[in-house]
């Protein structure tokens, strides 16, 4: 059977369709040499209920082929499913609509209603890609670990490499370090500016202690400088004043792994203070060849924050210490005999900071806030990379509310960063201990034209780093609002990736001959350039009156300097190097390509039900300068082409609440990863006043499959449950 | 196998996503029990007209609700038509201009451009027409205007400038309004 959409030629009016005679919806027959699905205007027809979908009147029906759709087989099947839809669409409340109209005043404003987006005034008119997951989403989504969060939102990448170890990305360039996202907690920022990216068996946390995650899906350099260019991931925690007095939330893990949490908050009239403590045991996975991927982590944490009122200002102290070890598996380059080796090693992590914030209002229209933090990690597996890092951060911003339709902010900061490397013969740094000083001025103006039916924001951030240069960070963001129920935007920005200490200072071993005379090796490059993009995006945002809400952005993205390798000359021993040298240096002989875009339909029937269905598309060309530049990989491809996710969000009854997620991920382009479906279902229940017990099941269609790696010696993700207990 | 998978993963969603919906929305006893947000905007259009005293409204005559346009309201509306408040009947008027504008006692904006309704602002000016929409930025003009608070919805007045233009606002109406 061939394929086949509905068209609806005319609508008309609900009261000319109620007039209209059942007759007059009868559907011409197809010609026999229309190589469509065939329907007949009879009782037993799904058509013959259209005639009650009064928002669905209409006076002809015609069925045709639409080119376009038919790329995508629609069976007879789905065909019925959509008439199921349509047909149910009004099919409901009606009669407790009508009632509506006999309840008192003060009955009406009782009444729950549908609450499509509940942070519409937040971000709904933003000229920019962005997706907010608040504390009540985190909690219903039964999410245990940050990553696990990410992948809920449209455009992001997440695959788990192992057990403790993901590759997170935003619009492309998904590798395990994920080099082009930035992520921000309370605004300090976790990327590691020595690899570049995140850390994430670093970075576990207790996702109880998060207010929400703020999504910027496209550069965000003129607000967050240096880094933020794919997307950026804003982290904000609760304060301490909204812990209950005490909780301890307790979890175990199948394969075999736990949790345990533990806050005591303390509040008097204008301060709160929290402690915490988290710690976690991660289990060991499988690799494809089911050998054990030696990838179990442990990690504890012990934090505390404290929030007051001082001199009219909010202040916020928050301080934070981990310590943990994390299995690796490693193939490592030796200098002795065999010259490579498998090697299960540990690495020893440590670490924490010291923040705090100052936030205030000068005038009714002008306010200030100071932030300030000093952080310090440390990293250590014993025989191939060793790092230990300060860095201390400053900045100041003070927003101006010019007008009832005019904003204008600036601000400035300044970073000191620090490390000092553990050099071993696989990996080293030359030097080995680097300090580096940042600063950056930024203005952002906002304003509404032409009666708040447009808004525009120009923003431009000057950013400088003793390492490099001056670099001008600007951007543009159009919306067109309308309406209250849709938004329109266009933007033009454009963003830096730093060159990071491995690509400018390091020195990885890659081969040793089997005489010791000849090493291959990665050399880092002092004159390697910042990777530049310039980014250009759509988007627009519909929300009906009550329960539709969908979303659409586009972008077309222009690197320039992209990571590549390049090949040097043969070097002869020397006295301080007794063996001949084959060099390959880190390089910048890519441009790049990329363009793609995100679609997201959400339905929400009532507080208690929401359904979204979300899809993303990348796409990318590359220009190579240089014939001899080797790709380091295909850093944009190495990231699915499509991603499509079903999520359904339900509260059954006050005490139970449930979460589905159902994802498609398209095969990882520059890699052997295959394509791969996953179910996750997530149950939580209060059972008593003070008690909730979770459920949670993980890629439940699947005993395991690969997410990332390679498809002989990669790691697969098992089917994992989580029992979860929490009293407070 | 995979391409396929590719092209169809989508639509094999997307399908699932529509049929979801529609046995969700068929069995609406799942569903803890909540109002269509335009039903209770249109009920509480209602207890307008019920709380509002018109000076000039001579008795049996229509109180007339207008609409501009398409207001994605209007089949709610329709249940109002014909229904009897404090002795009057009520009668919807869809779609009407600004020369229709004479006779209107309430007068819904809040689904038009706020350009538009600053003109409709303008164009009644002085008149006993009760003009109500919803809460923005900008909301100059309205004398009752809709929000969400929380999971319901609220509503405010601007009791202040009703007397002078002929009509009153009922105490009942304005200690339920939010401040």
């Amino acid at each position: 059977m061939n394929n086949a959409v509905i068209g609806v030629s005319e609508f008309v009016p609900v009261h000319l369709c109620n007039s209209y005679s059942r007759s007059t919806l009868r559907l011409p027959r197809l010609s026999s040499s229309t190589r469509g699905l065939h329907f007949f205007y009879n009782r037993d027809n799904p058509f013959f209920y259209l005639k009650k979908c009064h928002f669905l009147s209409y006076s002809k029906i015609t069925v045709t082929r639409n080119p376009l759709l038919s790329l995508f087989p629609l069976s007879k099947l789905g065909l019925l499913m959509v008439m199921l839809f349509l047909c149910s669409t009004h099919s409901l409340a009606q009669q407790a609509e009508e009632d509506y109209l006999d309840l008192s005043l003060d009955q009406l404003l009782s009444v729950q209603i549908a609450v499509v987006n509940r942070q519409q005034d937040h971000w709904f008119n933003q000229a920019a890609a962005v997706s907010v997951l608040t504390r009540s989403e985190i909690a219903r989504s039964g999410a245990t670990r940050l990553p696990e969060l990410f992948r809920l939102i449209p455009g992001f990448m997440v695959s788990q490499i192992n057990s403790n170890q993901w590759a997170v990305a935003v619009r492309g360039s998904q590798t395990s370090l994920s080099d082009k996202l930035l992520v921000l907690i309370d605004g300090r920022s976790v990327y590691t500016t020595l690899q570049g990216g995140v850390f994430w068996d670093s970075q576990e946390m207790d996702l109880e202690t998060i207010e929400r995650i703020e999504f910027i899906r496209g550069p965000g350099a003129s607000a967050w400088g240096f880094n933020a260019v794919n997307g950026v991931i804003n982290i904000i925690s609760r304060r301490a004043e909204d812990y209950p007095s005490h909780s301890i939330s307790g979890a175990i893990h199948s394969p075999t792994g736990s949790s345990v949490s533990a806050k005591v908050a303390s509040k008097n009239a204008d301060s709160a203070m929290l402690l915490t403590v988290y710690g976690v045991a991660r289990p060991e996975f499988e690799m494809v060849n089911n050998q054990d991927a030696h990838d179990a982590s442990e990690l504890l944490q012990i934090g505390a924050r404290y929030d007051t009122k001082w001199m009219n200002s909010d202040v916020a102290l928050q301080a934070r210490y981990y310590s943990g070890e994390v299995d690796q598996q490693l193939n490592l380059v030796t200098n002795s005999p065999p010259y490579r080796a498998g090697v299960l090693t540990t690495n020893q992590l440590e670490g924490g900071f010291i923040q705090g914030s100052l936030s205030r209002h000068l005038t009714e229209d002008i306010s200030q806030t100071l932030s300030s933090y000093v952080d310090y990690y440390k990293r250590d597996n014993g025989v191939q990379f060793g790092e230990e890092k300060y860095v201390f951060s400053a900045e100041y911003i003070q927003s101006h509310r010019l007008t009832e339709d005019r904003s204008w902010s600036w601000g400035a900061s300044y970073r000191y960063n620090e490390d000092d490397i553990t050099n071993y013969f696989a990996v080293a740094f030359n030097p080995h201990h680097v300090d580096e000083q940042q600063w950056d001025v930024f203005s952002q103006y906002n304003a509404f034209l032409m009666d708040r039916t447009w808004q525009i924001g120009l923003g431009l951030k000057a950013e400088y780093s003793d390492r490099d240069e001056w670099h001008w960070l600007p951007n543009l963001r159009l919306s067109y609002l309308p309406n209250a129920q849709h938004t329109y935007w266009i933007s033009a920005s454009s963003a830096v990736r730093m060159a990071t200490r491995l690509e400018r200072d390091g020195e990885i071993n890659l081969s040793v001959s089997n005489n010791d005379s000849l090493v291959t090796a990665l050399l880092g490059n002092p004159n390697r350039q910042p990777e530049e993009l310039f980014a250009y995006e759509a988007g627009a945002r519909w929300q009906s009156q009550n329960q539709w809400y969908a979303e659409l952005s586009a972008f077309h993205y222009q690197y320039k300097n992209l990571l590549t390798l390049e090949p040097g000359a043969l070097q002869a021993p020397t006295a301080e190097r007794p063996y001949a040298l084959l060099p390959i240096y880190f390089d910048d002989e890519l441009n790049a390509n990329a363009w793609g875009g995100e679609l997201v339909l959400s339905y929400q029937l009532n507080n208690a039900h929401r359904m979204r269905l979300q899809y993303s598309y990348l796409q990318d060309e590359i220009t190579r300068l240089s014939p001899t530049a080797v790709l380091a990989q295909r850093p944009l491809r190495l990231s699915p082409e499509t991603q499509t996710q079903w999520q359904w969000t339900a509260t059954w009854t006050e005490a139970h609440s449930s979460f589905v997620a159902l994802r498609y991920v398209d095969a990882l382009f520059a890699s052997t990863v295959p394509s791969y479906w996953a179910l996750d279902l997530h149950w939580q229940w209060q059972w008593a006043k003070h008690w909730r017990l979770s459920v949670s099941g993980l890629n439940l269609n699947d005993d395991s499959h690969l997410e990332y790696g390679n498809a002989l010696t990669g790691t697969t993700i098992p089917r994992q449950f989580l029992l979860q207990v929490r009293w407070y | 196998m995979q391409g396929m998978a590719k092209r169809q993963a989508l639509m094999i969603l997307l399908l699932w996503h529509l049929s979801a919906i529609a046995l969700l929305r068929s069995a609406d006893s799942w569903a803890i029990e909540t109002g269509n947000v335009n039903a209770v905007k249109v009920a509480l259009v209602l207890n307008v007209a019920k709380y509002t005293h018109w000076y000039a409204l001579k008795e049996n005559h229509d109180i007339q609700i207008c609409v501009p346009r398409v207001s994605g309201l209007e089949s709610n509306l329709e249940k109002l038509n014909q229904r009897v408040v404090n002795g009057h009947r009520i009668k919807v008027r869809l779609d009407i201009n600004m020369a229709d504008l004479a006779g209107c006692h309430i007068l819904i904006v809040g689904h038009l451009p706020l350009v538009e309704q600053r003109a409709w602002h303008q164009r009644r000016a002085g008149s006993a027409v009760v003009m109500v929409g919803e809460k923005s930025l900008f909301h100059e003009g309205l004398d009752v205007w809709f929000f969400q608070r929380g999971t319901h919805l609220a509503y405010g007045l601007a009791e202040e400038t009703s007397k002078s233009r002929g009509f009153e606002f009922h105490r009942t109406l304005v200690s339920l309004a939010q401040r």
